[in-house]
């Protein structure tokens, strides 16, 4: 018989193979191992058979060896690999290595733990992910709100003058006052007058020409004052003279492209020169400050209409700014100034208060701002949403971490069972939990860095940048917070020795009562319907705002800046004959003119009374002015319901500035005000001027809709114009062309420009369509994370009742009824959830409508539609979990509980 | 012959200071053994397999299957960058136990 080695080493082999110890690959090796020994043994001289006795011999007993093999796998059993690697190298004298051998590994672990679980580790760091990352926006906004203009230099220390008297609040103040306070009150170091100047400047500089509409008028150490980063151009130089000019990058670059613009000309209005001096970064988002152009303040009446009076005789149309040497007590300035205005002024009941210029953006004190402000509560709400969303995630985060460790009780129990103290156990899951928080905060600060980069242009959402240490600290202080939260308590509980037993006694999966997760569901749903409904309502508020009708013919009216000096252009004398030319065009109907467009009359003005007006009551008066042409209700289709319109045929209509005489027409509004029935005739006056009242106009909305209809008075005065005003024929299409030329006659160097005041409108209302897509889309962040946790509690709870399911399957019920059961549970949560948010919601919504003159009504099926979307949103998540619960083979749900 | 507990002890350091010269695989780290040895070190050939699993699952070493030249495929082993250090901190032992026998021994003249 021959020695056939192939057929022996294969039964050496297979042999070998039923010894217990041996793995994937181990008896490969041997094999190649004794093939490699009999290739050398031959190659010496030996015979096949010589030589395969002699491999297989120096091998050893195959007892023996599958003895050794199996000490080699269970060796790392009794001392777990990463603690005795650790151990050995904090004896090599190499903390370092240690170190890092153990983070890997820890991180590995931790890893392991997510690749084990990969659904619902994924689920568990997203959700915390969008949790993080949208409280962190929300606070970071919150916190931008609150700290404008905190980058300047002593920003702590400048404060705006408010002047008080009685119930009024202003901000317009004296001419001479800066100057006063700072030369008369020692504490104030530095003083400053502003005008914000919102008409129109007609600027040109090289070939570009373009209307201009937001300018400030300001002393000449404005960048000494105010510590805006300038481009070019040093601070204590900006404005050196009259004829000088800062202007904002943004403008720089749009009249004079990429070249250095200082020491340029440009030209405002009729043919006034400038010389560039400075140009300055443009005014963050988070300034209170906006204006494309700077001038000095003293040049304010060759441009615009507006007088400084730089007497003490009456307040001028400007702001006043001091800065304070060192912070003190607010009411002894207080006294301080009052005494200084009494010295000056004739007025002894008039009071100066000092605001802090953060105080500006977040304190509706005033009428009228030079950037929109926000409201505190707003702010409150959004904090509010912030924390909760921070808390669901963190609830959610623990719930499911309990969740998916819980499945993988064995391991803790062996690790106990080897005498891993608790301390142990408890350090091993918090990092753990820190690893998988680690991983979310990554996921995170993606999610932060998408809607910082992509979604802020795309959506115009509010940007941040104001990032400062004070905001730095608080996230990282939260995230530590979050970490101890979602760390300690999972981890507390799972080194317990309760949990364990609780896994020993193998009465549940789960270490929650199962009514724990109802109540989480219900919880979640409720915020969940709550948030939804109040979205839809802000989305209803604005567009009833847009949509509401506000009483004139907002559709056919377009507006034309009346960008020139009195008496230039169509300015003044000429306008007649341009109104004249303009209704040749077919498109046109009426030509008229006005101080501001007729859907934002933003103007105020105090020292008002009339015939038998009682001396208590005129402080109180507060009016809305407005100086209009011939035509104007005409072309507004406004109707005079007393008295007559302002006509040409009567000379007296027009202010008169010679004898301080002119006529006055009121709206409905204003005549309530007055309280009389017949005021046609009777004498009104207003800044010195007298005159009687000719006619009273129907009320419509010449402002914003959130406040209520004010009383109002109209004058006729060309001094007072801004806008043409024109009412097409809608019929007609309009040709620009066609206007371009009759515009040209009049006024060849100036830029036409032309508005519709429906955009006008709807840009009334930009703020609150801003503020209703910025809450929606942090609502939308909370409903995710909601959902989330929906989907969480929807799993473990599945986990829990997988045993349930499997016996009613075995007892004969079909994956259809199952499904219905198991969702008509979720439905009744839904339910109840709707019947727990109407209530409060309700109240929460007539609270936030009340801040609006005129609201929509919170329809009922504002709650009909978030309930359903909850509904369905709650259905669409939990259904294809609980197909995938119903469906399965009961055997398998049964026996490896 | 070396006795079984100084075998079973130096394994670990052999092996190490084998692979640091290269990667190899186990047929060819017992013959390197046997080679320098001078036959002093025997070991089973069959217990060499599960030293190189620990050694592996320590962290030590690291395994990958290569297809050699004449096509037959081979578990290759090669040392680890902590395998480097522990492999020092065994010198130092090692040298350490040898210098105090070597003077209890008078191989180098006591002081």
């Amino acid at each position: 018989m021959t020695f056939n080695l192939e057929a022996e080493i294969q039964h050496w082999i297979r042999n070998l193979r039923r010894k217990p110890g041996f793995e994937d690959g181990d008896i490969e090796e041997i094999e190649i191992h004794i093939r490699d020994s009999i290739e050398s043994s031959t190659y010496n001289g030996l015979s096949e058979q010589e030589a395969f006795v002699k491999a297989t011999s120096s091998l050893g007993q195959p007892d023996a060896m599958s003895n050794e093999f199996m000490k080699s796998r269970t060796a790392d059993m009794k001392m777990p690999k990463e603690d005795f690697l650790a151990h050995n190298y904090s004896s090599s004298n190499n903390p370092i290595t240690a170190q890092l051998i153990r983070f890997t590994n820890n991180l590995k672990k931790a890893l392991r733990t997510i690749r084990q679980n990969k659904g619902l580790s994924f689920i568990n760091i997203l959700g915390m992910a969008i949790g993080l990352a949208a409280s962190g926006i929300i606070l970071s906004f919150v916190h931008q709100e609150y700290h404008f203009d905190s980058r300047l230099r002593a920003s702590d220390k400048i404060f705006r003058i408010i002047q008080k008297e009685g119930e009024t609040e202003n901000v317009y103040t004296y001419g001479p006052l800066a100057e006063a306070l700072r030369e008369e009150l020692p504490e104030i170091e530095a003083s400053i007058r502003l005008a914000f100047y919102y008409g129109f400047l007609a600027c040109r500089a090289d070939e570009n020409s373009y209307n201009e509409r937001s300018a400030i008028f300001a002393d000449y150490h404005f960048f000494t004052f105010f510590s805006f980063p300038l481009v070019h151009g040093s601070p204590e130089n900006c404005l050196p003279d009259r004829n000088s000019i800062a202007i904002s990058e943004k403008t720089a670059h749009k009249y004079f492209g990429i070249s250095n613009p200082l020491g340029k000309q440009m030209s405002i209005g009729h043919g006034k020169v400038f010389t560039v001096t400075a140009v300055y970064k443009s005014f963050p988002v988070n300034s209170n400050f906006r204006g494309d152009f700077i001038l000095p303040l003293e040049c304010i009446s060759d441009l615009t209409q507006v007088w400084i009076e730089p007497s003490w005789k009456y307040e001028s149309d400007i702001n006043t700014f001091v800065l304070l040497s060192e912070l003190q007590g607010e009411t002894e300035l207080t006294e301080k100034a009052r005494l200084l205005l009494a010295r000056h002024t004739d007025n002894k009941r008039m009071e100066l208060h000092f605001q802090p210029l953060s105080d500006i953006h977040t304190n509706k004190l005033c009428m009228w701002e030079s950037n929109p402000q926000i409201s505190i509560r707003i702010l409150r709400i959004l904090s509010l949403v912030a924390l909760l969303i921070l808390g669901i995630s963190i609830i959610n985060f623990l719930f499911l971490y309990i969740g998916i460790v819980s499945q993988r009780t064995t391991g803790i129990c062996i690790k106990k069972i080897f005498g891993a103290s608790r301390r142990r156990l408890f350090l091993e899951y918090f990092k753990e939990v820190s690893a998988l928080l680690f991983c979310s905060i990554l996921v995170g600060t993606g999610i932060a860095l998408f809607y910082l980069k992509m979604l802020v242009p795309a959506f115009s959402l509010p940007d941040l940048v104001q990032v400062d240490a004070s905001l730095i600290i608080s996230l990282l202080l939260i995230l530590v917070v979050a970490d101890l939260l979602a760390g300690i308590y999972p981890s507390l509980l799972l080194s317990s020795d309760k949990f364990l037993r609780f896994f020993h006694s193998r009465r549940d999966a789960y270490p929650f009562r199962y009514r724990t997760l109802s109540v989480l569901s219900i919880l979640q749903f409720t915020l969940f319907i709550s948030l939804m409904a109040f979205n839809l309502l802000l989305h209803k508020q604005t567009q009833f705002l847009i949509n509401k009708d506000t009483g004139y013919a907002r559709e056919e009216l377009i507006t034309i800046p009346m960008n020139m000096p009195l008496g230039y252009g169509v300015h003044g004398e000429h306008f007649g004959a341009f109104a004249q030319e303009m209704k040749k065009l077919p498109a046109i109907e009426e030509v008229t003119a006005s101080f501001s467009s007729p859907s934002s009359t933003v103007t105020y003005t105090d020292g008002i009374s009339w015939e038998g007006l009682q001396d208590e009551r005129k402080m109180k008066q507060v009016w809305s002015w407005e100086s209009i042409s011939f035509d104007y209700f005409k072309a507004l289709g406004i109707k005079v319901i007393k008295g007559r319109a302002f006509n040409p045929g009567f000379k007296r209509d027009a202010v008169n500035w010679e004898t301080r005489e002119c006529a006055y027409i009121i709206n409905e509004t204003g005549l309530r005000e007055m309280g009389i029935e017949n005021p046609l005739g009777k004498a009104f006056s207003v800044w010195g001027f007298q005159g009687p009242i000719i006619g009273v106009v129907e009320d419509y909305h010449f402002q914003s809709m959130q406040s209520e209809i004010r009383p109002v008075f109209f004058i006729l005065d060309p001094i007072f114009w801004n806008e043409i005003v024109v009412r097409i024929n809608p019929g007609q299409d309009i040709k620009i062309e066609e206007i371009q030329k009759v515009w040209k006659q009049f006024c060849d160097d100036y830029p036409l420009e032309i508005n519709y005041v429906e955009d006008q409108i709807r840009g009334l209302y930009a703020s609150e369509q801003g503020l209703t897509r910025t809450l929606s889309l942090f609502s939308l962040l909370a409903i995710m994370v909601i959902g989330i946790g929906l989907i969480t509690l929807s799993l473990l709870s599945f986990n829990h009742r997988r045993k349930e399911i499997g016996i009613r399957k075995v007892n004969g019920a079909t994956t259809a009824e199952i499904l219905r059961m198991l969702n008509m549970q979720y439905a009744r949560y839904v339910l109840i959830s709707f019947l727990l948010a109407f209530l409060p919601t309700w109240f929460f919504m007539e609270r936030w409508l009340a801040n609006y003159a005129f609201r929509t009504r919170i329809s009922w099926w504002i709650f009909l539609a978030a309930g359903l979307v909850t509904l369905l949103i709650a259905l669409a998540t939990t259904s294809w979990k609980s197909w995938q619960a119903a469906s399965k083979n009961p055997v398998e749900s049964i026996r490896s509980d | 012959m070396a006795s079984k507990g100084l075998m079973a002890a130096s394994t670990k350091p052999l092996i190490l200071s084998i692979l640091k010269e290269g990667k190899s695989y186990g047929y060819l780290i017992i013959q390197k053994v046997k080679d320098l040895s001078g036959g002093i070190l025997e070991w089973s050939d069959g217990m060499l397999y599960p030293v190189l699993h620990r050694l592996e699952k320590e962290g030590f070493i690291e395994s990958e299957w290569i297809i050699s030249d004449n096509g037959r495929k081979r578990k290759y082993y090669s040392i680890t960058e902590p395998g480097k250090l522990e492999l020092i901190a065994e010198k130092e032992e090692w040298l350490n136990i040898q210098a105090v026998l070597a003077k209890l021994w008078d191989i180098i003249p006591g002081e």
